[in-house]
């Protein structure tokens, strides 16, 4: 069966536009509501369009990965509306453990460190996105979709309706969503702690569209009234040239591999481990960042970010 | 849609959105006027290394910084502030004062705004942490 659905990100691309120009005049005229700066912002816009390119020319991988796939499942599902429905709560929870990994596991994190290269946190940031995504073999985890019988096209359409739904979530403009909304969805509160480098936030909210992975998996942390999210990277990067900006750490996994005295067991755990490990020990972790914080501010130990579990 | 019409779609948008930055104004930059935010800045990007001493540059848009693992160097980029340690970096006079290279692929040089005094100061200084 050949199935036909619309690539939603490109049509949404004029939207796109015209709500960052929307953003940036409030905050403008408002004078809150976020920042922008024109180096940043361009390097972000830069590397949406670089991201473009890429699944141009290397999309075809995962496509036929899924029609390979596809080709072998005795499964079909069909289209129904509710089978598209389904198929759009199990992508987003596939979404879900993907974005963990990607932060988790160094090998994945160089893809997705560029999303968190910025220091702003603005609708343009939701652009900043990976060019690497396919060497990170992460469509492996959308295989059981296409096994249980869900048909390539509409995964990738519910992928791409999944993206257009973190668009706007990237703002400062907006606060709190209603409370039953804040408790399901994910929102601009809760994805600016995704984003934040604070001790507190890290490794925190991992979920695209639906809150409820990280609530049920143990990585939601709600946004803090008095802690402001501080964004960017643990240690950010000094350039705003986008090839630099979305190679950097597969460069950095490269140096560590070839440095003197290190034996394949480490470079294999330089691939997986978490960013900041080192093979002699010096390296750093979420964990003891967040246990420095609480050595400096005892009075942070147990808040949201700082249970015993995270640290 | 056709690649050519999303290709002027993008085109347009980001110059429209370029215009607008400059028209509004996003294109200022942070200054480091007192060594508070320096050091502020500087502790934000190297938590476990705090700044022990940190030298402000008159033009506020850089500072060397000593923290427990040598002298380090903080500089502006755009509203925000990013650092580099100075170990194994190259530093060179620039007709702005001095540039760094510091052979890293996500931070390659830094162009340092110095006044001719500093250049000279800030190098000896450089060279002497490096040693």
């Amino acid at each position: 069966m050949t199935l036909n659905f619309p690539n939603v990100t490109d049509l949404a691309t004029p939207f796109f536009v015209l709500a960052i120009a929307l953003e940036m005049a409030w905050i403008f005229y408002e004078k809150r509501g976020g920042r922008y700066e024109a180096q940043d912002a361009m390097t972000s816009l830069f590397m949406g369009v670089g991201s473009v390119v890429s699944g141009l020319l290397v999309g075809f991988i995962a496509y036929w990965f899924f029609m390979a796939l596809w080709a072998i499942t005795p499964l079909d599902l069909g289209h129904a509306w509710w089978v598209i429905a389904i198929c759009f709560v199990l992508d987003d929870l596939r979404y879900y453990w993907v974005h963990r990994f990607g932060h988790r596991i160094r090998w994945v994190w160089a893809s997705h460190v560029n999303h968190h290269s910025s220091q702003h946190y603005n609708l343009t940031t939701a652009l900043r996105q990976t060019w690497t995504g396919t060497f990170t073999l992460m469509m492996i985890v959308r295989a059981p979709l296409v096994l249980m019988g869900f048909h390539p096209a509409m995964i990738f359409f519910v992928g791409g309706l999944n993206l257009i739904y973190q668009f706007w979530i990237h703002t400062e403009a907006i606060d709190k969503c209603p409370r039953w909304f804040e408790a399901v969805m994910n929102t601009p509160s809760h994805h600016r702690v995704h984003h934040g480098r604070n001790a507190r936030y890290l490794d925190a909210n991992y979920a695209g569209v639906f809150i409820i992975w990280d609530r049920m998996f143990g990585t939601f942390v709600p946004e803090q009234r008095d802690e402001p999210v501080d964004y960017g990277l643990v240690h950010n990067i000094g350039t705003f040239n986008p090839l630099r900006v979305a190679f950097h750490e597969w460069v950095a996994i490269f140096k560590d591999w070839t440095q003197p005295g290190v034996t394949w067991y480490d470079r294999w755990n330089y691939a997986i481990k978490p960013p900041g490990w080192r093979h002699d020990g010096k390296g750093g972790s979420t964990e003891m960042l967040k246990r420095i914080d609480v050595k400096r501010n005892p009075e942070k130990a147990g808040t949201p970010g700082f249970e015993e579990s995270r640290m | 849609m056709p690649l050519e019409v999303m290709a002027s779609i993008v085109v347009v948008g980001l110059l429209a959105v370029y215009v607008m930055m400059r028209v509004m104004k996003f294109d200022q930059t942070l200054v480091l006027t007192d060594e508070a935010i320096a050091r502020a800045e500087w502790g934000a990007d190297n938590v476990t290394a705090p700044a022990q001493e940190v030298i402000v540059a008159q033009s506020g848009q850089a500072a060397l910084v000593r923290s427990r693992r040598g002298w380090g160097v903080l500089w502006v980029m755009g509203l925000d502030a990013t650092s580099h340690d100075l170990a194994g970096a190259d530093v060179q006079a620039h007709p702005k004062g001095l540039i760094l290279k510091f052979h890293d692929f996500a931070a390659p040089c830094v162009v340092l705004h110095l006044t001719p005094d500093e250049a000279t100061a800030w190098r000896a200084q450089i060279e002497e942490g490096q040693q």
